[in-house]
């Protein structure tokens, strides 16, 4: 992917063209499809930033007597187009305001683990030495160590909670970035501009920042993009075991968990919720998927 | 070769043993089990003596050095809760993981990979978007979720299969389809990778272009061409599908090791949650070692002299 | 090409179809879904319901109770005080451990030794040690002594399992945990660890035996996974269930929910050491502001009892009192008064073993009275550790709990939650201490009901505690079940019989 600049010494010291611009060149070339789910995508995401002015209700009031009605139940003139839950809150309002809280876990959670790993991964391939084993051992424990049970442990400690749950994710994910941004980042050590760089006594730091993190940036949006749906879906695992985001706070996840006991008497509590988190997840896998597609020179 | 072996080892045992630490420390933050083994009502007094039977009373330092002495003589020490010792129960989980672990690697790999080698043959045409959609509708669910929707559909409504329990091979199924689902997508997608990429190598094409059935060339060439990355990934998932089967067997009642984890976390029962910790990290090591070397197996080119990644 | 990936697609399910064998349902054997692994089966090691469940098939006790929640003799024939602080046991002769020893005395006597004994570490000790003293007297009489009258000691000696003395002694602690012995309806068969306990019928038990030849406790940790069993018929009873799984089995055609009002309350822990919670007006309010009944008929089905002080009318020491009425007018106005002070938002401590719906209706409660309310869960450890330990400043203002000492005694109950000398006490009143030290050692019934009318008065007067409702326990049983739920939240197999 990058090996392909000619040999005219300026460009060769220049870094290789950034994401962006190749994102922007093949933006036209996205299938039709495409857009689809990445109208969706932005469709939720517009909701999340929305919620107060789109929610048509307090997804927190509740409505002892008005439990569990069927979607397009009108209670006493409050009409309840998804209908009710198990509290009587409204699940429409509360699908709303729960894309906020199950999308912004994993917006900040990817960043977080983004940050971190790739922070490790450049560390490593750049300085090597005992900097690169102290990485590459820190790697291979987190990945001994089950992320689900990891992340059961930490709760206990810290107690469940938006931002624990996200310190959590952060801390347990980022062996991903560390391993793919090393890989990248070793095959780049070589690369005439990178050395000539070193040569000329840039600081460590612009060398990571200007002339490595640029080129390996592509990698890292594919990987942040796929396991954007994985955080979605932990969330939603860590609502199973209670320990998610906590109530009166609505997700998708901790919705699903608590509806999954009604799905035979009132449905609707889980499977709206669940059926948005599975097309949001589908969504980010897709255009992933493709985003990967398109970084892979192998198939082109 | 042995120093490569030994070296990895070496690494692990690092590895293995910073992860021991770590969660040593960590759980011993969240407090100890006295306050739930204790009756309500217990009196101060009691409690303080139960927890000093149990050796919470002792410096922490005092604790961590005398479980690195007894994890040397390979004792995993008791648990606090079912007084009885932590092999045991250990041994009787172990079966169950490897049943589930299994039964999920032959449903990931046993159809993973032929969709993943079909989306590639078929690139561009109705049957790739098909198993696309199946891929991926499998991986965009919490497993949680479609654990019910089985439970309800298959146990409930048809009477196909039991809800619950490990009595019988029947019980197998659902849970392996649950945990299974993920890992068929990563399978199917690392085979259609390395598929496309072997079939734009030239020795594929001359082969084509000779009139070489492309069934044939698939069986012959891609299946060893592309076992590297399938290994590698299968390494990686088999090793997480071991310990970290945590919701799917909490759902189903599947006595095996990710359930009892999570139990013995709640219940403060430490040296449970060491030892299957303990047992992930072994079982991690030796898939990727085995991976190592079946590398060796598979494309003889690859010689391990102690720098290979 | 294709055709062969279809043969090849075909052989990996039926492989997979083929693992489905299905299990021969043997109709003998009754089958219940416990929420959790049962602990121990060493019934002088572990006192919750997932184990005691278990273990007192296995094993007889002193006494025990009826259906009614009335102690009735057991391996006691009959008993008598000698004095305030004595009490004589009459001990049955004809009865027999599973290894054909008898059942000695001795061996009653060496039982409740056991757990008092600081060296066995039980954690039942807080239930017995009131015992100082427990000898054998005659051939079939025992003695236990008290260092003080106490007159919960009945009730307390429920509890108390009759293990072998020469077994325990000759296997010892971990080999008896693993294959216990006991003189119970039921034989231990085998535990295969993380899945059930077998257990098979005593024939020669000399009580009422058991209907079922064998019995098989499961252990299934979801509640919707155990209502599956249920409605498939894998379980033929399945312990702790909500209200509204209760609903989802209420129409099925194979099982049906079975409800009885359990001892256990559930409550409101006020933090009476911590601004605002140290407030009266505050605690007030909050007791004012909570629509008890509405939370009973719109989550609980109706099927639980408002309670207004902590006892409940089955226990010993109860005296009847009326509560605050729901009134949220007053509960705003007492808001107000405090000023500042309420503004401060509230910690209110829960963990996932409560009723999460519960939890959220309170909270939403207090927030249209004025309070500002945080939901801090924990997990059952940390809560425990946050609610109990530390300075009172710095544990949570609210923590809800359900409280049951298992005793039917009122000195199990409010001894423990207010006496200030109480690790789990959060209240500091020399008036109330001395009331509860007086009627712990006061062998009068009706001085004792007395004394625990004037505690109540107090602890409602400064509302330093807000009981809610006396707990419903839902079990959920097949249909063909015959078996009455009881307030202890017993499961005794020869009890239940096949319709």
């Amino acid at each position: 992917m990058n090996a392909s600049v000619p040999g005219v010494l300026e460009q060769e010291i220049r870094p290789l063209p950034r994401f962006g611009a190749r994102f922007r060149a093949g933006a036209a070339a996205v299938p039709g499809s495409l857009w689809v789910f990445i109208a969706i995508l932005a469709g939720f995401a517009l909701m999340a930033l929305c919620a107060p002015l789109v929610a048509p209700r307090d997804p927190t009031a509740q409505n002892l007597l008005a439990r569990m009605k069927a979607p397009g139940s009108v209670i006493r003139g409050v009409s309840y187009l998804l209908g009710s839950d198990e509290l009587g809150r409204d699940v429409l309002s509360r699908i709303i305001y729960g894309a906020r809280a199950s999308m912004s876990v994993a917006v900040l959670a990817v960043c977080l683990s983004g940050v971190i790993g790739t922070a490790a991964g450049l560390l490593a391939a750049y300085c090597r030495g005992w900097v690169e084993a102290a990485v590459m051992r820190l790697v291979d424990m987190m990945l001994s160590i089950p992320a689900l049970l990891f992340a059961v442990i930490t709760v206990a400690v810290l107690g469940p909670g938006f931002i624990n749950v996200v310190l959590v994710l952060g801390l347990t994910r980022w062996t991903r970035y560390a391993r793919v941004v090393y890989g990248q980042a070793l095959s780049l050590m070589p690369q005439p501009y990178v050395r000539y760089a070193r040569f000329v006594g840039a600081p460590g730091l612009s060398i990571m920042g200007r002339h490595l993190l640029p080129n390996v940036f592509g990698q890292i949006v594919v990987v942040a993009t796929l396991e954007f749906g994985s955080m979605v879906l932990f969330e939603a695992g860590l609502s199973f075991l209670g320990l998610g985001v906590q109530p009166p706070t609505p997700s998708w996840g901790a919705m699903m968990n608590v509806g999954r006991h009604y799905l035979d008497t009132a449905w609707w509590i889980a499977g709206f919720p669940g059926f948005c988190l599975f097309l949001l997840v589908l969504s980010v896998n897709i255009i992933g998927d493709y985003l990967r597609d398109r970084m892979d020179p192998r198939l082109r | 070769m042995s120093r490569f072996i030994l070296k990895r080892c070496w690494q692990a045992f690092i590895a293995a043993l910073g992860a021991l630490t770590l969660l040593f420390f960590v759980q011993r933050l969240t407090g100890d089990p006295t306050l739930l083994l204790v009756p309500e009502g217990a009196t101060a007094e009691d409690i303080a003596m139960l927890r000093a039977s149990l050796g919470f009373d002792q410096p922490l330092l005092v604790q961590y050095l005398r479980y690195l002495k007894d994890l040397g003589t390979f004792n995993l020490g008791m648990s606090y809760v079912q007084g009885v010792p932590v092999w045991d129960i250990l041994l009787s989980r172990i079966p169950y993981t490897l049943q589930l672990t299994a039964g999920a690697m032959l449903l990931s790999l046993g159809l993973g990979l032929p969709i993943g080698v079909l989306m590639a043959l078929q690139r561009g045409t109705l049957p790739e978007r098909f198993f696309q959609a199946v891929v991926f509708t499998g991986q965009s669910m919490p497993t949680f979720f479609s654990g019910i929707l089985m439970i309800l559909l298959f146990a409930v409504h048809l009477r196909w299969l039991p809800a619950s329990g490990s009595d019988s091979g029947a019980s197998l199924v659902m849970p392996s389809i649950a945990l299974g689902l993920l890992t068929l997508a990563t399978f199917a997608r690392v085979a259609r990778t390395a598929v496309l990429d072997e079939l734009g190598k030239d020795y594929v094409r001359t082969a084509r272009a000779k009139g070489v059935p492309l069934g044939r060339i698939v069986w012959r060439h891609l299946a060893r061409n592309s076992a590297i990355p399938v290994i590698t990934v299968a390494a990686l998932e088999i090793s997480h599908l071991l310990a970290g089967a945590v919701i799917v067997e909490t759902l189903f009642a599947w006595p095996g090791l990710g359930q009892v984890a999570v139990q013995a976390i709640e219940a403060r029962d430490f040296p449970i949650v060491q030892a299957v910790v303990l047992f992930g990290a072994v079982a991690s090591v030796g898939c990727n070692l085995i991976a190592d070397l079946l590398y060796g197996v598979v494309d003889p080119r690859i010689r391990h002299t102690g720098g290979a990644q | 090409m294709r055709k062969s990936l279809g043969i090849y697609l075909a052989g990996v399910f039926s492989a997979i179809l083929l693992l489905a064998v299905p299990a021969l349902a043997a109709k003998d054997t009754v089958v219940i879904d416990l929420s959790n692994e049962t602990a121990t089966c060493d019934p002088h090691m572990q006192w919750n319901q997932n184990s005691y469940g278990v273990y007192r098939n296995i094993f007889d006790n002193l006494i025990t109770r009826d259906n009614k929640g009335m102690i009735i003799p057991a391996v006691a024939s009959s008993w008598k005080s000698l004095n305030d602080t004595q009490i004589e046991f009459v001990i049955r002769t004809d009865i027999t451990f599973h290894d054909g020893a008898p059942l000695t005395p001795a061996d009653v006597v060496y039982s409740i030794e056991r757990i008092t004994d600081k060296a066995t570490a039980s954690p039942q000790r807080s239930q017995f040690e009131a015992v100082i003293k427990a000898e054998v007297t005659g051939p079939d009489r025992v003695v236990f002594t008290t260092a003080k009258p106490y007159p919960p000691l009945l009730a307390q000696l429920v509890k108390l399992s009759i293990v072998p003395k020469a077994y325990v002694e000759k296997v010892g602690k971990e080999a008896f945990n693993k294959a216990p012995i006991g003189s119970g309806p039921y034989k231990f068969v085998a535990w295969k660890r993380g899945v059930h306990i077998l257990l098979e019928r005593n024939e020669a038990y000399w009580g009422n035996k058991g209907f079922f030849p064998k019995a098989e406790f499961r252990f299934v940790p979801d509640p919707g996974t155990r209502v599956a069993d249920l409605r498939t018929g894998k379980a033929d009873l399945a312990v702790d269930l909500n209200p509204d799984l209760a609903a989802v089995i209420e129409k099925d055609a194979v099982c049906e929910p079975r409800v009885t009002l359990t001892e256990r309350v559930a409550f409101l822990r006020t933090n009476n050491g911590r601004a605002p919670t140290s407030n009266k007006h505050i605690r007030q309010a909050i007791a004012y502001g909570i629509d008890k009944q509405g939370i009973i008929d719109g989550l609980m089905n109706g099927q639980d009892r408002i309670a207004h002080t902590m006892l409940t009318k089955e226990m010993a020491g109860y005296s009847e009192l009326s509560g605050y009425p729901y009134d949220p007018e007053k509960a705003r106005a007492l808001v107000a008064q405090a000023g500042d002070a309420a503004k401060e938002e509230l910690v209110f401590a829960t963990a996932p073993s409560y009723d999460q719906r519960i939890v959220q209706a309170v909270q939403q409660m207090l927030s249209d009275i004025g309070l500002r309310v945080r939901i801090a869960m924990m997990d059952q450890a940390s809560f425990l550790k946050a609610v109990q330990q530390g300075d009172l400043a710095a544990r949570p203002h609210i923590s809800f709990g359900r409280w049951s000492c298992a005793c039917m005694d009122a000195d199990g109950v409010v001894y423990p939650l207010l006496h200030s000398g109480s690790a789990w006490s959060q209240t500091r009143n020399a008036d109330l201490d001395g009331l509860l030290d007086e009627a712990r050692i006061c062998l009068d019934p009706e001085k004792r009901v007395e004394l625990y009318a004037k505690a109540d008065k107090i602890i409602l007067d400064e509302s330093y505690i807000l009981p809610l409702y006396q707990v419903a326990y839902i079990y959920g049983a097949n249909k063909h079940l015959v078996w009455t739920p009881t307030p202890d939240e017993s499961l005794f197999l020869n009890r239940m019989r096949w319709k």
